[in-house]
């Protein structure tokens, strides 16, 4: 069985690190002028942890440094090389075309998040509502008071996520997690741009004082393979 | 990326998660074993994921860099 990270226009690995998930040796399968960088597995000793998705992301960072890499989504195993060889003819059209669309570039991730939410309405000794009523009525206000500062943000992200698109080849948003999370994106920059990019985000970041930014990466560009409408999900 | 606070480095890891677990080169076949819970992981993640308040966590951590080194000097 075999683990599959990334595959690669290098026909040489990296020096570091030698290894991959569970200390297993790297190596390289040629097929179609293209290279998948697999180590040995036992699938049942894969699992979802910090360590192992570290690993993973440490053998695609390396490959990254170095040239040109489509990271492979975390837990592909294939049963031999044939079939890995197999898979390479198979999608090399694609898996060449992204390789060349996306040499010299990384992925770069954005989350802003709104800050300062109003504290949810406490019951104030002093001033307690008269009736039920009322009560209602002043949690009613506290929460429209709450959504409208929300929807004034999250056009602000939008706005944001646009004047960022422009610094970027491509752009992603992805749906954000979390009721403070008004934006979750990915951006496509060229290696010499990510100063740039970073340095749009500070200033955004100076200039928005409701949200705060937080700037991911460099990673492999993930978000940016093709593919993913073949996904069933 | 090595110089990180907690904070950051569980919002890197997060930010990991996302890429490593969803996207980049999917591959389905009959020759690929996939592992079968990456998905279910991931979901559950997404899950403890809108629960978890970054802002807040990070804005703590920040404030609290301090007080929690003398609280661990306690221990």
């Amino acid at each position: 069985m075999l683990y599959l990270y990334a595959i690669t226009d290098q026909p040489q690995l990296p020096a570091a690190p030698s290894s991959g998930l569970l200390g297993q040796p790297l190596r390289l399968i040629e097929a179609a002028g293209l290279w998948a960088v697999v180590s040995p597995i036992v699938p049942k000793e894969v699992q979802t942890n910090a360590e192992q998705v570290w690993a993973h992301e440490a053998v695609v960072e390396a490959l990254l440094a170095r040239g040109g890499v489509l990271p492979v989504r975390f837990g592909t195993i294939l049963e031999h090389e044939a079939n890995v060889e197999a898979l390479l003819h198979k999608r090399a059209a694609v898996l060449r075309s992204d390789l060349e669309r996306l040499a010299g570039c990384v992925e770069l991730g954005l989350r802003a998040l709104l800050l300062d939410l109003p504290a949810p309405p406490e019951p104030e000794p002093q001033a307690a509502p008269t009736s039920g009523r009322e009560y209602m009525l002043r949690r009613f206000a506290a929460e429209q008071a709450l959504q409208a500062r929300r929807r004034q943000a999250e056009a602000a992200a939008n706005q944001l996520h646009t004047a960022l698109a422009d610094y970027a080849l491509a752009s992603v948003q992805r749906q954000p997690t979390g009721e403070r999370m008004l934006l979750s994106a990915a951006y496509l920059v060229r290696r010499d741009a990510i100063n740039r990019f970073r340095e749009a985000v500070a200033a955004l970041d100076a200039t928005n004082a409701q949200m705060q930014l937080l700037c991911t990466g460099p990673w492999p560009p993930y978000h940016f393979v093709s593919g993913d409408e073949e996904r069933h999900s | 990326m090595h110089e990180l606070s907690p904070a950051e480095r569980e919002l890197t890891l997060l930010d990991l998660l996302d890429r490593i677990l969803d996207k980049g080169v999917i591959i389905i076949g009959d020759v690929t074993i996939s592992v079968a819970n990456v998905d279910l992981v991931y979901l559950g993640l997404k899950v403890l994921l809108t629960s978890v308040d970054n802002a807040e966590k990070l804005r703590g951590n920040r404030e609290q860099g301090n007080r929690e080194q003398g609280n661990r000097e306690q221990l």
